[in-house]
Parts: structure tokens; C-alpha cells; sequence
């Protein structure tokens, strides 16, 4: 019974580490089509979302099938919990892949080519070495360090209000732009959501740790 | 607290030593203690069966006693009301506490017997009628007016959830119910005595998974009147329906905590090995 049961929580521990390098892949694949305006890399990841979420999917089934069956407790049963809300967030990230891919796309289509962002690299950079973060806590079974991944989430969101005022002022100036930069507003909004998303698995991971409940 | 030294064991309990005489033991507040215990030992000639136990048992919760089997649980349970008394060579030392009072030198032992009830792992009736097994420990107590007796009958009946399956048969053989029936009419007869605290000794560990939710539950009910404390090898049950847990191991307390504390985030990683499967 015990073998069954830890070959089975090997089993999830291995399907999520898959599900992290998928997720860690669309995501650098998202920036790379965002930067250079690669259309094609854009569709596969809009359409590579799917994987993701099939992924995912097993994994809760894998995660609830344990549950069910071995009535885990103490640190296994914190394992189990915090993977459970850990698998809907990494499910948001890469459905903001999916988004940013879409927008890209939307606004290559109007063929006004404007420039990237000034600011844009950076947070995406900030907000991508946070969820890099925590997948490594979350597989390596690595204490997570708070207080880093609150001095990135705050500069995600100042880099977000920075990134909003940018667009007012580019909207003004350029109203026949306007279409382009509406699409730049929710790029940047799923670069800010998916920061939150990287917040909230660092928080789940200390539950999974520490039985300490962040909300 | 003063810990008083105690032996209690066959020899004294047939050569006649008096004790002190406590009948009236106060009822108490929910939330107080009902018992302490107090760097207990225990003793089965040279073998150290308990060590240096200290707990707090409260009113009107339920406390689980869990561990591997020959880890001393059932020993401890049966220490509180003395039901080692009659083993042989059996020693305890240390302080025992029921209600504030020492249960070897300051409470009568009917008394605490009669407050402190107990029911087995296998359902023990009487070969008697359901009727004359739970009025058996009122008719003990001096009580033997009809209509008395029938009240506390239909009365510990119903606070056991047995008065409906059983008033139309109260004058039929107890040996006829069905395993559940019976161990929930030993509880009715257990309530009968009007203890306050009812010790439980795996009780549903030969019960079919219908009459062991009928016994949780029936005991999630009594401990708004009663204090409980059961020892169960259901890691599941104890999770269920305990609001303290105690893992022993090898005679000694490893910890005793809340029972969500215990099953989500234990303090001693032998805990967390013991329920999580990985030994025992």
C-alpha cells in the first residue's frame, strides 16, 4: 500500500515537473514572439495553451485520485493542497501566454508596426524569473524566500503604473494608434496577473512548508 | 503541583488498604479539566509499559489515543479508572487527577467507576434482557422503583440513538441485536451509570462501516454532555471525530495536540512518520 502510494506521488512530482518546463518554455516563447514580432511562434503558443491545460488537468486528477485513495496527512497532505491551487495558477500563467500571444497577433494585424514598450522587457523579465522562482521552490522542495518575491511583485506593479501612464500618454499623442494600445493595456495587465499567480504559488508553497495559511 | 508516589496493584487491592472515600464528585464547566495527569509511570513487574506521561484531558471534548500496537494506549486508558488495579504486579507512579482529585487516594473507587464509564473493543451485553442491561448499573446504584428505572432505560437509549430500533423489544435477549446494536446499547448501559466521562477502547474496530458512523456520530452528539476519550488504530476516525490527539510510541507520549495540528503539521517528525504510513 505504501509503495502504491509514494509511487504515485513520484508520479505527480515528475508530471509537474513536466507541466513547470512547459510552462517555463511558453512563457519564453511568449516573450520572444512579443519582442520580435514572430507571428508564427505567437500561434503555437496560442494554440500550445491546450498542452498546458491537459497537463494540468491530469495533474489534479493525479492529486485528487491520492487524496482519495491514501487519505494523505501532516506534510504529504500539505503537498497535496498546495498543488492543488498551485495547478490552477500555473493553468492562469499559461492562459496569459495564450492572451499576450492573441494580442500580439490582433495587433500585428492592424500593420502599424509600432515599436515595443519601453519598460515592457523588464517587467516581463521581473515577473518571469518569479514564476522561474517558485517553480524551482515548488520541485525542489526549496524553502521559498518571501521577502525576494515581494520586492519583485512590488516592482512588477510599479513597472504596471509606469507602463499604464506610457500608453495614456502614447494615446494622446498618437489617437490613431489607439486600437494597438488598447491591446499594449491588457498585454501589460496579463504581464501584472501573471506576477500575482507566481505570488500566490510562493504562498502555497510556505503552506505546503510551514502549514502557515497567506491569504 | 505535588506528584505523589502510588503502588496499586493486586496485592494491595485484596489485602484491604483503605482509601479515602470521595463519593461526590462536583460536576464541572466545560473547557475545565477533567483529568491531569502528571509524569505517570506504569509498571507490569519489570516492564516500564507507560513513561513520564503528562496530559490534560478538558471537559466535553473528545480526545484520540492513537499508535502502534503494545505502544500503551489501551494501558493508559485503562489507568483512568483503575481498571489496572487487578493486574498483577501492575505499579503505577505519578499523579492521576480526575476532576482536581488524586483517583488513587482521594476518590472512592465505585464512584470513579460510576463517573468514569468505559466500552470495549467487542460489544460486552449482559445475557439479559435489553431492558435489565441498561438498567443493570442503576439497579447497582440503588435504584429500583419501576418507573425510575424505565425513565433512565428509555432515557440512556435514546441519548445512545437506540430507543427507536429497541422500545418494541425492550424485554428481548440483548445477544439477539445485531454487533452495532449492542455496542450501542453498551454505551446506553455505560450512560445509565451517568458518568461524565465515557473511555473508549477502539470501539468500532469490530463494526461494519454503517455501525461505525452510527458510533461516531453518536459520539460527536455525547460530548456535549461527556467527555470522551478513545483509542482507535483509525487514523481516519480519530481525524474525524477527536478534537486532541495523543500519539504513543513505546510507552512514552511523543505529542498531544489538536487533532488538526496533529494531522496537518505535527511537531515530531515521528508523528508525521506514524500517520502518514511510513512505520508502525
Amino acid at each position: 500500500m505504501l509503495e502504491n502510494y509514494e509511487k504515485a506521488m513520484g508520479e505527480l512530482h515528475d508530471r509537474m515537473s513536466l507541466l513547470s518546463m512547459k510552462l517555463e518554455k511558453a512563457m519564453e516563447d511568449t516573450w520572444y514572439a512579443l519582442e520580435n514580432k514572430d507571428l508564427v511562434l505567437a500561434d503555437k503558443v496560442y494554440r500550445g495553451d491546450q498542452a498546458i491545460n491537459d497537463l494540468v488537468r491530469e495533474c489534479m486528477q493525479k492529486d485528487l485520485s491520492i487524496s482519495m485513495l491514501h487519505d494523505p496527512v501532516a506534510r504529504d497532505w500539505r503537498y497535496l493542497m498546495a498543488t492543488m491551487k498551485i495547478l490552477s495558477d500555473i493553468e492562469r500563467i499559461g492562459d496569459h501566454c495564450a492572451d499576450i500571444c492573441h494580442y500580439l497577433i490582433r495587433m500585428e494585424n492592424l500593420h502599424h508596426g509600432l515599436p515595443l514598450l519601453p519598460g515592457l522587457k523588464e517587467m516581463y523579465g521581473v515577473m518571469s524569473s518569479m514564476v522561474s522562482d517558485v517553480l524551482t521552490f515548488y520541485n525542489s522542495q526549496e524553502k521559498t524566500d518571501v521577502e525576494l518575491m515581494k520586492d519583485k511583485d512590488d516592482i512588477v506593479d510599479l513597472a504596471f503604473d509606469s507602463l499604464m501612464e506610457e500608453i495614456s500618454r502614447q494615446i494622446a499623442e498618437h489617437p490613431e494608434y489607439a486600437r494597438d494600445y488598447m491591446s499594449y493595456v491588457l498585454i501589460v495587465k496579463y504581464v501584472e496577473r501573471m506576477a500575482d499567480h507566481a505570488s500566490n504559488i510562493a504562498d502555497c508553497i510556505i503552506y505546503r512548508d510551514t502549514s502557515r495559511i497567506i491569504v | 503541583m505535588a506528584l505523589t508516589t502510588t503502588t496499586y496493584g493486586y496485592t494491595k487491592e485484596r489485602s484491604g488498604e483503605a482509601r479515602p472515600v470521595s463519593p461526590d464528585i462536583a460536576a464541572v464547566e466545560p473547557g475545565s479539566l477533567t483529568f491531569e495527569i502528571n509524569h505517570m509511570d506504569l509498571f507490569y513487574g519489570d516492564h516500564h509499559a507507560l513513561k513520564d506521561v503528562s496530559m490534560d484531558i478538558r471537559t466535553h471534548e473528545i480526545t484520540a489515543l492513537i499508535g502502534p500496537s503494545g505502544c500503551g494506549k489501551s494501558t493508559f486508558l485503562k489507568s483512568l479508572n483503575r481498571r489496572n488495579d487487578l493486574v498483577e504486579n501492575c505499579r503505577i507512579t505519578g499523579d492521576i487527577r480526575f476532576e482536581g482529585k488524586d483517583i488513587f487516594r482521594e476518590v472512592d473507587l465505585l464512584a470513579l467507576r460510576t463517573r468514569v464509564g468505559m466500552v470495549f473493543q467487542q460489544p460486552t451485553p449482559f445475557p439479559k434482557s435489553i431492558f435489565e442491561n441498561v438498567a443493570y448499573g442503576p439497579r447497582l446504584q440503588g435504584i429500583s422503583h419501576k418507573g425510575e428505572l424505565a425513565g433512565i432505560v428509555e432515557q440512556s437509549l435514546r441519548q445512545a440513538a437506540c430507543w427507536d430500533e429497541m422500545k418494541d423489544r425492550l424485554n428481548q435477549s440483548a445477544l439477539g441485536l445485531s454487533g452495532g446494536q449492542q455496542q450501542r446499547l453498551c454505551i446506553a448501559r455505560t450512560l445509565a451509570a451517568r458518568p461524565s466521562v465515557i473511555l473508549m477502547d477502539e470501539p468500532t474496530s469490530a463494526l461494519d462501516p454503517i455501525s461505525t458512523q452510527k458510533i461516531e456520530d453518536l459520539a460527536l452528539e455525547l460530548k456535549e454532555k461527556y467527555t470522551i476519550i478513545i483509542v482507535t488504530h483509525n487514523m481516519q476516525q480519530a481525524k474525524r471525530i477527536s478534537d486532541k490527539t495523543a500519539f504513543f510510541l513505546l510507552g512514552e507520549l511523543i505529542e498531544f495536540d489538536d487533532t488538526v495540528k496533529m494531522f496537518t503539521d505535527p511537531s515530531n517528525p515521528k508523528t508525521e512518520e506514524y500517520i502518514t504510513g511510513r512505520f508502525g
